[in-house]
């Protein structure tokens, strides 16, 4: 496994060999890993991966086969109640009471969190999210119930954000709008550990980002640099006709795009590019930004071709 | 314990424990309603003498129609109350620990600063309410249907006894409910578990030679004939229910504090 250095001094969540496996041989292994005060952490992996299940284990409602898990070195398993002054949890799969209204509901939240006073921020949420809590919750379309969820999970202001797949079903303004407000409340210290599929959030909010692949954490890394070290791919002009195939070799893929321009993929070292173009009427270079999703599945492509 | 744990348990069931409770009174009054005609009937006695007595038992019928309150332990509490103290309970202990937990909703309630253990006791304290709600109407509907239609006579002892001892065996049961459904949350365990008790006490009561079931059933106290009449000892059974409801209702919140819940 690669990993980054958090760049943050006191580290918030703490993962240490965690393991919780199911009987369909599902669930996670041997996770190592920590999430500095202020950082924003990205959590990806397909589904079935093992998100949730190491979510659910920082949050208590699972225990630990092996490993610790802490969060401000407090044993969510044991200590629950402590620890969710300090955590708001949004869950992956969405099961608001269906017997109230969206208002009851999130007074029961705040009752049930008293002394913690959310009134305020719960107030600046609802306006924040568009969101009018009064119709009974099992009215509301998909996205209202998950922009109640939002509001629900976070009302109490906590300095520790959890969230399992936070957009999903929200409409594209409602994502920027989410998008916005991370990065608002991770201005304002909050640490945060967000698992999605939306590369977009994962970009424009994560400063870094771990990888899970089959339970297991395949990479952490820090999301600029996840993009300067995956695979770089330029393409080259030349001021004259050649065919730019003879560059092709064990370092470099080549795909043509006319008689003077090519696309190359470089796996290893970029020398081997520059000493190959030294020969040649090189016009322009010009180096192709590869996106996070392409490079988290060149990632996942790698470790499928590698050994496990 | 915090206050708005039993709050919102009873907010779960507080519409249903207001039917039921409804549908108790509506029963209670008719049956006060015609007792006086049925009380005053040679015919009716007369029938109810020359039956069987298993039978009756069964039945729920009493032919003990001499006062007001032995007419409703025979013809209300017998069968009707416990059946659905038995129902209401099991059904709303599901509602409160086994629904949530089957429609991932309690994911809400745990995620608040509370630790399980006071989950799991604020909801069996939130069913021992709607218990006492329950009995309250059960009472009151007595008391009005005797002021209503029989004088304002009850049998005030006879009267308060019996809806203690069905008060409590309401609340042993909410007890061993709450301990399967922190195990597992569906409410086949513990509905079977009461039936066969229910199983027990009639087949114990019909076959002397079998009467050990009745004495291992928790129903083998509920006999309302005996306690209106005041002819068996009841304080010891109430307190050996208390004891046994709290020693339960603290298994319950121990098993749920263990349980892996993939919400």
């Amino acid at each position: 496994m690669r990993t980054g250095r958090s760049s943050g001094i006191a580290l918030v969540i703490k993962l240490e060999h965690l393991t919780k496996t199911f009987s369909d041989r599902g669930g996670i292994r041997d996770i190592t890993l920590s999430i500095s005060e202020g950082e924003v952490f990205g959590y990806l992996g397909p589904n079935g991966s093992g998100k949730s299940t190491t979510i659910r284990c920082l949050i208590g409602l699972l225990k630990p086969e092996r490993g610790t898990v802490a969060i401000h070195g407090l044993d969510p398993w044991k200590k629950p109640e402590t620890l969710h002054q300090l955590v708001g949890y949004l869950p992956g799969e969405v099961a608001l009471p269906d017997n109230m209204t969206g208002s009851q509901f999130l007074g029961w939240m705040r009752r049930l969190r008293e002394p913690a006073n959310g009134g305020l921020y719960a107030g600046r949420l609802l306006d924040r999210f568009d969101l009018k809590p009064e119709p009974m919750i099992a009215t509301m379309s998909k996205g209202t119930r998950q922009k109640l969820a939002l509001v629900a999970a976070f009302a109490h202001d906590p300095p520790i954000m959890i969230l399992d797949e936070p957009t999903s079903g929200l409409d594209p303004v409602m994502q920027q709008t989410f998008i916005q407000w991370i990065r608002e409340e991770n201005s304002r210290g909050k640490t945060i550990l967000l698992s999605t599929h939306q590369f977009t959030e994962v970009e424009r909010t994560c400063h870094r980002v771990g990888i899970l692949k089959q339970g297991r954490l395949s990479l952490v890394e820090r999301v600029d640099h996840l993009r300067q070290t995956s695979r770089q791919i330029f393409e080259v002009t030349l001021g004259e006709p050649r065919d730019l195939r003879i560059l092709a070799g064990p370092y470099l893929d080549v795909a043509i795009v006319n008689d003077r321009t090519a696309t190359i993929t470089i796996n290893g070292p970029i020398n081997h590019l520059i000493q190959q173009l030294a020969s040649l009427p090189v016009v322009s270079v010009r180096e192709i930004t590869q996106d996070l999703e392409q490079a988290f599945m060149e990632i996942y492509q790698q470790d499928e071709e590698g050994p496990e | 314990m915090k206050a708005s744990v039993i709050s919102l348990g009873w907010h779960t069931i507080r519409k249903s424990t207001y039917g039921y409770s409804v549908g108790i009174a509506v029963y209670i009054l008719f049956l006060a309603w015609v007792y006086p005609s049925l009380a005053t009937n040679p015919a009716v006695t007369r029938l109810l003498s020359n039956l069987p007595p298993v039978l009756l038992k069964l039945a729920g019928v009493s032919s003990n129609f001499s006062t007001y309150t032995g007419y409703l332990s025979g013809e209300f509490y017998s069968v009707i109350d416990i059946w659905i103290i038995m129902w209401f309970v099991t059904m709303e202990a599901m509602h409160l620990v086994g629904t949530p937990r089957q429609n991932h909703s309690l994911q809400w309630w745990l995620s608040s600063p509370i630790s399980r253990s006071t989950w799991m006791l604020g909801q069996f304290l939130a069913l021992a309410l709607a218990l006492v709600f329950l009995t309250g109407a059960t009472m009151a509907s007595e008391i009005l249907g005797a002021w209503w239609f029989n004088g304002g006579h009850v049998y005030w002892s006879g009267m308060i006894w019996l809806n203690l001892v069905a008060l409590f065996t309401g609340v042993l049961i909410a007890g061993y409910s709450m301990v399967f459904l922190a195990w597992v949350p569906t409410v086949t365990l513990p509905l079977t578990i009461t039936l066969i008790f229910y199983a027990m006490n009639l087949i114990g009561g019909m076959a002397p030679h079998l009467g050990f079931l009745s004495t291992l059933s928790i129903f083998g106290v509920y006999q309302p004939s005996l306690i209106a009449a005041g002819a068996v000892p009841t304080l010891s059974a109430i307190l050996a229910f208390i004891l046994g409801s709290a020693i339960l209702a603290w298994l319950a919140s121990l098993v749920f504090a263990r349980q892996d819940l993939t919400l």
